[in-house]
């Protein structure tokens, strides 16, 4: 599970901002994004675009022609064929799809259960905190890969599979960056106020509490995005993970194993692809933390 | 001492935990867990005197019990596959993926060190920002393809390390080589921020203000206070890197534990998975149990909490 920066692994991240979101989307305080953050985004919009319209300008990437199989990049086909003779910048501008769907969806499921779990323990506290924050020790003990692996051995291959996988090795670091987040935030005077005045916990949650977590958990997710990414490649890679008809960038270089010593290209585009969206990611991630979070001057690109 | 015993006694629960979830995994298993442990075309004989050596027929509380108790005393029933006892072939493997981890974690941890300390040292100057510019580079490389990079350089280009095996010292060379420059970038970032860190501290401006030269106070006082982060995150970096370092044993056909998990995954050879499930989660506890005796060892500290 190569992780982007240790902070994603160790949740290192500043807690929530001590102002109500006002503040945050008054733009008063926003804080622009670094050049390395730009250059970030620039990346990411490009592999974003790339997934959304970037199939309907390639050829087609399923379009057979074994006599053309393990050509080299030529005018036709810009980065060659692969070895059934699919046009190789075709699939790999497919594959986008595929792994920000795998990335995507797995930091969502991620954030959702591990977001909701950490917040309902910070705040109710007590036994429920005790036995919640054990359980995700419990998954803590394992390595996250091995939590990935375990899950494809259970439910067998398949994109769904990979997504559940990738997404309940986040579960954890989400719930942990939660709730030591609430529990902080719920001794903030602006939650005592809420609360002596009368207003139900399911009001406190929603209208104080998860506003003030969205900055510090939209880092934390833009950073596990990357690393969900690599992790389903690696299970791909590994022959467990996606079909391997399907054009995702770790079943390509899978499959581009066998041809590598002479059709280098089939190995090196589309690992190329991982690298510039991680990359990316990374530095969009790191930008949004010094953005966001004013105190942190030294955030992980710099430190 | 005491400390390494406390320490030691908080292992007992961790291995209860990983008892536990690898219990559930095979609960979780779709089928008969017996039907399933046994393998899809095993006698009815053998699976029902599974069933009953499992304690399949009592009440799930009796059945972790008696789990727990075959994993005492390391039953781990035969591979699908090759029939032979899963113990006896996890023995056979674990020792080349150490090996192979060990070196790359010790490589990454020394040349950070060293890498960090310079950028610190030269803090904002080039440097700094080269060191910055490879850092990310090196975090965002997929270990997987570097390896297949390095494959394709060595075996076609220049033909000068063996690309496949696991016989001699010159086969853990690429293996290496391809697993250093992700820990390495990580072991680099951290042990800059945190010399950066200590640096900034009264004690060091002291030691330089009573003249000590630039190496003394690193060598006496700032390394010893910068070097817990980074070993504490070694044993991190031993769980972060398995996924790495299972691929390069695919790639470089490293006789190792990873491919072994790979390959009973694939051929659901579920009595391996299980056993190589349990021998990687034991060896990650043992790793981080190392990781904080020795950083007693380093700060006396950390031993009194």
């Amino acid at each position: 599970m190569a992780s982007s920066t240790p902070a994603s692994d160790t949740p290192r991240v500043p807690l929530a901002r001590p102002s109500a979101p006002a503040a945050a989307v008054a733009g008063a305080r926003r804080r622009r994004l670094p050049p390395t953050g730009k250059v970030g985004l620039a990346l990411v919009a490009l592999i974003l675009l790339a997934a959304l319209v970037g199939p309907s300008l390639t050829a087609d990437p399923d379009a057979q022609n074994l006599a053309r199989a393990l050509e080299g990049p030529s005018r036709a086909h810009w980065l060659g064929t692969d070895q059934l003779g699919r046009d190789l910048l075709a699939r790999i501008v497919l594959g986008a799809r595929v792994s920000l769907l795998i990335g995507i969806g797995a930091t969502l499921f991620g954030l959702l259960v591990g977001g909701s779990l950490g917040v309902l323990a910070g705040y109710l506290g007590r036994w429920i905190e005790a036995l919640t924050m054990r359980a995700m020790e419990g998954l803590l003990v394992f390595p996250g890969i091995l939590v990935a692996l375990m899950v494809v051995a259970v439910a067998g291959p398949g994109v769904a599979t990979v997504v559940l996988a990738v997404g309940l090795r986040a579960v954890p670091v989400f719930a942990r960056v939660a709730q030591t987040s609430t529990r902080s935030l719920c001794q903030r005077e602006f939650v005592v106020a809420a609360r002596a005045l009368g207003a139900s916990g399911a009001r406190i949650l929603a209208r104080h509490v998860a506003p003030s977590l969205l900055n510090t958990l939209l880092v934390v997710a833009s950073l596990q995005v990357a690393t969900a990414i690599l992790v389903g490649a690696t299970l791909s890679f590994l022959g467990v993970g996606v079909p391997p008809d399907l054009p995702e960038w770790g079943a390509m270089l899978n499959a581009g194993r066998r041809y590598m010593l002479r059709q280098s290209w089939l190995v090196i585009y589309p690992g190329l692809a991982i690298m510039l969206t991680i990359l990316g990611i990374n530095l969009l991630g790191d930008g949004l933390r010094l953005a966001l979070d004013p105190r942190h001057g030294r955030g992980a690109v710099l430190a | 001492m005491r400390y390494a015993l406390r320490r030691l006694l908080q292992l007992v629960p961790t291995l209860l935990v990983i008892g536990a979830v690898v219990f559930v995994m095979l609960r979780l298993m779709p089928g008969d867990p017996a039907q399933v442990l046994a393998g899809q075309d095993a006698a009815p004989e053998t699976v029902h005197e599974l069933r009953r050596r499992l304690g399949l027929d009592q009440p799930l509380p009796v059945q972790f019990v008696r789990y727990l108790g075959s994993l005492a005393r390391a039953d781990l029933g035969e591979s699908i596959r090759t029939r032979q006892p899963v113990l006896e072939e996890i023995a056979a493997r674990l020792p080349a993926t150490v090996l192979l981890s060990a070196t790359a974690i010790g490589a990454a941890f020394a040349l950070g060190l060293v890498l960090g300390g310079i950028a610190a040292v030269c803090a904002g100057r080039w440097p700094d920002v080269a060191l910055l510019v490879l850092a990310l580079l090196g975090v965002s490389a997929p270990t997987f393809w570097v390896g297949l990079l390095l494959v394709v350089v060595f075996a076609v280009g220049l033909g000068l390390l063996p690309v496949a095996g696991g016989d001699s010292w010159s086969h853990l060379v690429l293996p290496v080589a391809t697993l250093v420059p992700q820990s390495l970038a990580v072991f680099a970032r951290l042990s800059r921020s945190t010399l950066l860190d200590v640096l900034g501290e009264d004690y060091i401006r002291t030691a330089v203000a009573k003249g000590l030269g630039l190496r003394r106070v690193l060598g006496r006082h700032a390394l010893r206070n910068a070097l817990i982060p980074p070993v504490t995150f070694a044993g991190l970096e031993f769980g972060r890197m398995l996924g790495g370092v299972i691929a390069v044993e695919t790639i470089f056909a490293w006789p190792g534990a990873g491919k072994a998990l790979v390959d009973a995954i694939a051929g659901r050879d579920f009595p391996m998975i299980q056993g190589l499930v349990l021998a990687f989660a034991l060896l990650f506890a043992l790793v981080n149990l190392l990781v904080d005796l020795v950083n007693g060892l380093i700060d006396p500290r950390v031993r009194y909490p």
